[in-house]
C-alpha cells in the first residue's frame, strides 16, 4: 500500500511508484516440505523472517508438512530474493517462482 | 542440557561438561550445507537468476564464515560459558541474537548430513543406513536434534 503525506494526498511520485510496484511481474516465495527440519524449527523461522504471529507461521508450517508446500509470500523480484536468502540461511528448501 | 533462567534479554543454560564437549565437537564439522547445491528457483532460469544465485552463494559464504568465527569466539574467547566448582557443569548464557545463531548453526550441520546420505525418507533408517558414514551421520543429526529441541523449548516451542 503506498503511503500517502500527512494531508492524505497522493503524490505524483506517489502514484508512479505504485504503478511501477503494480506492473511489476510477482514472485512468488514457496517452501518446500523435506523431512528433516523440525515443525518447531519450521514455524520459528516463518515468525522470525516474515514477523508473523505464531499462528499464521503454524499454518504454513502445516500446509508445507500436509501439501508438500506452502507459497509464503509474492514479491517483487529484489524482495523474493532477499526472503529465500533468509529462508536458506535457516537451512530451509526455499525457492522463488514466477506468478503465472 | 536445561534452561535455568530466561529474562527478556537472556537465556542462561546449564550444561554437563559433556554436553559442552559434544558441542563444541559438533561445531567442528561446520559448515555443512553445500552452498552450490542450493537453487534460488525451480523454474525460472534466465540471466539474472543466475546472476542473483552467485551473489546469494557469495553471501552464503560470508554468512558461514561470520558462524564460524561466532563458534571461535563462543567457545575460545567469551565468557559465555562458565565452569562449576567441580568442572562438571556448565552454564551457558545466550541472548536472542545468539540463539538464532546457534540453531542456524545447528541446522546447518543437520540438513547437510541428511544431504550427504542422499536426503533419504528419515522414516525407517534400515532404508537408507548401508555403512558407517551413515551411520555417523545419522548420529550427527540427532545430536544436533536434541540441542536444536532445547533452544526452542526455552524460545516457547
Amino acid at each position: 500500500m503506498t503511503q500517502a503525506g500527512k494531508t492524505g494526498v497522493l503524490t505524483e511520485k506517489d502514484v508512479s511508484e505504485k504503478s511501477k510496484a503494480e506492473l511489476e511481474p510477482g514472485y512468488l516465495v514457496i517452501c518446500w516440505n523435506d523431512p528433516v527440519n523440525l515443525m518447531s524449527y519450521v514455524t520459528h523461522v516463518f515468525q522470525v523472517v516474515f514477523g508473523w504471529n505464531k499462528q499464521k507461521a503454524e499454518y504454513h508450517m502445516l500446509q508445507v508438512h500436509n501439501t508438500g508446500k506452502s507459497v509464503l509470500t509474492r514479491e517483487t523480484f529484489e524482495r523474493a530474493e532477499h526472503y529465500v536468502h533468509q529462508l536458506q540461511k535457516y537451512g530451509l528448501q526455499a525457492t522463488m517462482e514466477r506468478e503465472e | 542440557m536445561k534452561l535455568l533462567n530466561k529474562t527478556s534479554e537472556k537465556f542462561v543454560f546449564e550444561l554437563m561438561s559433556e554436553e559442552k564437549e559434544l558441542l563444541s565437537k559438533i561445531f567442528g564439522l561446520y559448515p555443512m550445507l553445500d552452498r552450490d547445491k542450493i537453487e534460488l528457483s525451480k523454474t525460472i532460469k534466465d540471466e539474472q537468476i543466475c546472476q542473483s544465485k552467485k551473489i546469494l552463494s557469495d553471501a552464503f559464504k560470508e554468512f558461514q564464515d561470520s558462524n564460524k568465527r561466532f563458534i571461535s569466539e563462543l567457545f575460545e574467547k567469551s565468557d559465555n560459558f562458565k565452569p562449576s566448582e567441580d568442572y562438571e557443569y556448565y552454564t551457558l548464557e545466550l541472548d536472542g541474537e545468539q540463539i538464532e545463531r546457534l540453531l542456524q548453526i545447528l541446522n546447518d550441520i543437520r540438513v547437510g548430513m541428511w544431504q550427504k546420505l542422499g536426503c533419504p525418507d528419515l522414516e525407517n533408517r534400515k532404508d537408507f543406513i548401508r555403512s558407517a558414514e551413515d551411520v555417523f551421520a545419522v548420529y550427527i543429526m540427532d545430536i544436533c536434534e536434541y540441542f536444536e529441541y532445547y533452544l526452542l523449548k526455552a524460545l516457547g516451542y
